[in-house]
Order: C-alpha cells, then structure tokens, then sequence
C-alpha cells in the first residue's frame, strides 16, 4: 500500500488523516485482529507525527508508507526524504519519575519500539524505517483483557 | 472526534469517543482546558468510548494532571479499554493518575471527602 504525501503545503495534519484513512482501508481488506489494528494505527500515528517535528526547515518531508500484511505479521516500510534522522537513536524516556518532572518527549518512539517485534532504521537516500508488527496469538490479547478492569490507583 | 461533557453532583465528567491522536488530540486538549479554565476542580475522564491514544493524547493528560495539582483539583480517569491501558502502562503513567473501572466508582471517589 504505497502512500505519497499531497502536495508541498499540505499541513502534517491532513497528510497524518490522510494516511489514516488508508491504513484503515488495509485493516478492513485484511479483517485485522483488533488488537493488531490498534498497534498498527498507534504505531504510524507515532512515527508520522514525529516526522512532523524532525522534517526540518521545508516542514513534512515526502514519506511513503508501504504495508504488507504476511499470515502471522504485517511488515511495515515508512521511508521519507528528510534530512538524516535516525529516531531509534533518541534517548529513552523517564517513565518513573514524579509528575512533577515527567515530559512528553520521546513517549511516541518509545511506544512503538513497544508495540512493534522489531524495528530497524537505515539511511538509504532517505530515511528508511523498517517495523514487523505480529499478528494473533504473540499479541497476549487474552492476557491484557483479563487485566482491563483492575484498577491502577496511584 | 466527539467529547461528551456533563456535570453530576459537582464533577465535571468529559468522555471522548473514538481514538486519540495526532489528528483529534488537539481538540481533547480544547475541551480539557476549556473545563478547567470554567472552574472544574473535580474532572473525570471517561474512556469508555476511547478506541486507543497515541502519544500525542498522553501529553494532554500529562498536562492536565500536572496543571490540576497546581490548581489543588482532582482528576480521575475511568473506563479503559485494554488498548488505552496499555499505552498508559507502556508509557509509565499509570502511577501518575487514579484510574477506576467504572464511571460509577470514579464519581464515588470523586464526590467523596477528599
């Protein structure tokens, strides 16, 4: 499912709709599993708008997203034409700290190297973003719903 | 992306419905602020609708929580979905907010003695 950003002056936000729009036409075509499709949207939503803050002086780069759903996993390739930015190489952040001194930074990557089996970056006239997403049993939906209700009181 | 909002007994309650992201963030963090710059001091966010929140709605409720503790108000949140939860505990947040199962026992808490 290649994907190009519209025209130079579109704003982040109409490319980031727009590409959501896609990905849930590629869930529904291959009845993802809820749990996938999920991940899969938190995931892009992620490293889209993190393209928005790294694009550089000219704003949102050109960025193709390509989804390949294989039986077991989706193989994710997000490649965009901004200046050399390797996100996996940004420092974890503070998830233990009080509220006090907690920042947004850094959560989005963080979530997707979470949400995702695997993910790797390279420069390839252009940054290339390479992610496999599992599919099914590997997901724990079972597990995580049996902790949905309980309470997580401070 | 809809945010239903009411009062009961005292509690502003806010209850978006659909998924929280880049895209809709900004008008979760509207309605938010909107509450608390009207006097809100005892919020309650309803994710029974929620279908999951990237990063993006996280940091509005990083904010939220850190504005309300300089307010002295109270917010608790209620009614997550296994998605919305784990993206909570992958984050590290949930030590940072009261979370209850249901709408029920959070406006209990909520309209209790402090």
């Amino acid at each position: 499912m290649p994907l190009r950003r519209p025209p130079p002056g579109t704003p982040a936000a109409a490319t980031v709709a727009r590409v959501t729009a896609a990905i849930d036409a590629f869930c529904a075509r291959e009845r993802m599993p809820a749990t996938a499709a999920w991940r899969l949207r938190v995931a892009l939503d992620e490293l889209l708008a993190n393209l928005g803050s790294h694009g550089g002086p000219a704003g949102l780069p050109s960025v193709e997203v390509s989804l390949c759903r294989e039986s077991d996993h989706i193989d994710i390739l997000v490649t965009d034409d901004g200046p050399p930015f390797d996100p996996l190489g940004s420092p974890p952040p503070d998830l233990t700290s009080p509220l006090e001194a907690r920042q947004p930074g850094g959560l989005g990557i963080h979530l997707v190297k979470a949400l995702v089996e695997d993910i790797r970056y390279e420069w390839r006239d252009g940054n290339r973003l390479t992610l496999r997403l599992r599919i099914g049993a590997a997901d724990g939906t079972a597990d995580e719903d049996a902790h949905a209700d309980s309470t997580g009181d401070a | 992306m809809q945010i239903q909002q009411a009062t009961r007994d005292g509690v502003t309650v806010l209850a978006p419905a659909g998924r929280i992201d880049t895209t809709t963030s900004p008008a979760v963090e509207d309605a938010v602020r909107g509450a608390v710059d009207a006097g809100a001091r005892a919020l309650l966010v309803d994710f029974t609708e929620v279908e999951y929140i990237s990063s993006a709605g996280l940091r509005v409720f990083l904010v939220l929580a850190k504005r309300m503790r300089d307010l002295g108000g109270r917010v608790v949140l209620c009614g997550m979905g296994q998605p919305v939860r784990q993206v909570f505990q992958l984050a590290g947040f949930l030590p940072l907010f009261t979370i209850d199962p249901t709408r029920e026992a959070a406006l209990d808490r909520l309209t209790a003695a402090p």
